[in-house]
């Protein structure tokens, strides 16, 4: 073989190239790494560690069908007064349809944070799924609420969407706990500095009050 | 400032994921590993690029990070795969199935002793001769010389000539 015939058949990897369907939603998700405009700071700050948790394999898929689910959502926001002025329910029904089978995902994955082995990010990405979730729905309860006519198709999605928000919401909760009392439990095992179990005794209380978002902020400083 | 963050990346964006993707591909041989890894090379290098960090050269951050990311892959245990011939992915150039068949084979051993160059080697090969790159970009990468980027290309080309000349002595491109 010479080299002209050898550069000839390296030249012809050049072919290879990524789907072009993979490649748009990837670019998408990437670059809807950021809140919807009425999203808290709170939650503005717990997202960021959204980032930081797409790279670990386990949680790979809740991340990737939740940025579904932020990206989707985000189109809400910003299109929604659009939907009643163009005749294009299809779309909107199929994206809804999308909507639902991946809040349905991720609620599949849920339980998958109870095992990681790194419980801040379990419990930060929890806050973060129920926080996006909530958001999208409210919208999605605005939508419905419109005065204005929709389709039945849409309706129907909507009412799915917020269904399927409100099972998500409920098993996050659920998730949520038992990591908790799993880490309330741990804790109190181990010897902690004053501050340390002053944070624990407070997060507790907080937790008890309901106040979930409270007592995990609290717990994530223990040992730094 | 956001706005333009996002701007500027989805234009790097669309000049490398090609690229990045095909350099990753090149190396472990499955689809969906190469978009996994060429994902994480982008969530990582948007996750620097938005904190405002000045990037020197962004061809060379994403290589970079594409590299690291392969080695990772390959410290967990993956294994160099034998791509199946109907899943490298090239477009077929002829409608005669058997020549497609003997050239996707012969491409897929070429792929296999590319990667047994050094890194260095496959990269410049790669660099040079799939994305274009001149020498001086290459040597810009490497942070070498203009003129010792050359040579290595030049060696590396002599290198991966004589492992398929060896290997496969009766390739229909002999």
């Amino acid at each position: 073989m010479d080299e002209k015939q050898l550069i000839q058949q390296l030249k012809t990897f050049s072919q290879i190239q990524p789907d072009k369907g993979w490649e748009l939603s990837l670019k998408q998700r990437l670059l809807a790494q950021d809140l919807p405009v009425e999203a808290t700071e709170k939650s503005r700050f717990i997202f960021t560690g959204l980032v930081n948790m797409f790279s670990q394999p386990k949680m790979a898929f809740a991340s990737l069908a939740l940025l579904g689910v932020v990206v989707l959502g985000t189109s809400f926001y910003f299109d929604w007064f659009g939907l009643f002025q163009n005749q294009q329910s299809k779309a909107m029904a199929a994206a809804l349809q999308t909507m639902e089978s991946q809040l349905q995902s991720v609620n599949q994955s849920l339980d998958g944070l109870k095992t990681t082995a790194n419980v801040n990010q379990a419990l930060s990405m929890a806050q973060v799924i129920k926080s996006t979730v909530k958001n999208n729905q409210q919208v999605a309860q605005k939508m419905q609420a419109s005065p204005l006519v929709l389709s039945r198709s849409i309706l129907a999605g909507l009412s799915d969407v917020n269904k399927a928000s409100n099972e998500v919401v409920a098993k996050t909760d659920q998730v949520q706990k038992e990591i908790l009392e799993k880490c309330f439990a741990d804790l109190k095992q181990r010897s902690l500095s004053a501050a340390d179990q002053e944070r624990l005794n407070q997060a507790e209380k907080f937790y008890n009050q309901d106040n979930v978002s409270e007592a995990i902020l609290l717990l994530q400083q223990i040992g730094q | 400032m956001a706005k333009n963050y996002k701007k500027q990346f989805g234009q790097l964006y669309d000049k490398h994921i090609g690229k990045i993707y095909r350099y990753v591909f090149l190396k472990v041989g499955a689809k969906e590993v190469a978009e996994d890894i060429s994902a994480e090379v982008f969530v990582k290098s948007w996750k620097k690029f938005r904190t405002g960090l000045e990037i020197k050269n962004c061809s060379a951050y994403f290589y970079q990070v594409a590299r690291a990311e392969v080695a990772n892959y390959y410290r967990g245990g993956a294994k160099m795969p034998t791509v199946g011939v109907d899943n490298l992915p090239l477009i077929d150039v002829n409608d005669n199935p058997e020549a497609n068949q003997i050239i996707k084979s012969d491409l897929e051993n070429l792929r296999a002793r590319l990667n047994e160059l050094k890194d260095e080697h496959q990269d410049v090969l790669i660099w040079y001769y799939l994305d274009g790159y001149s020498s001086k970009e290459i040597a810009q990468m490497l942070d070498k010389t203009e003129g010792a980027t050359r040579v290595i290309i030049s060696r590396a080309l002599a290198e991966l000539r004589e492992k398929m000349t060896k290997k496969w002595p009766e390739t229909l491109f002999v």
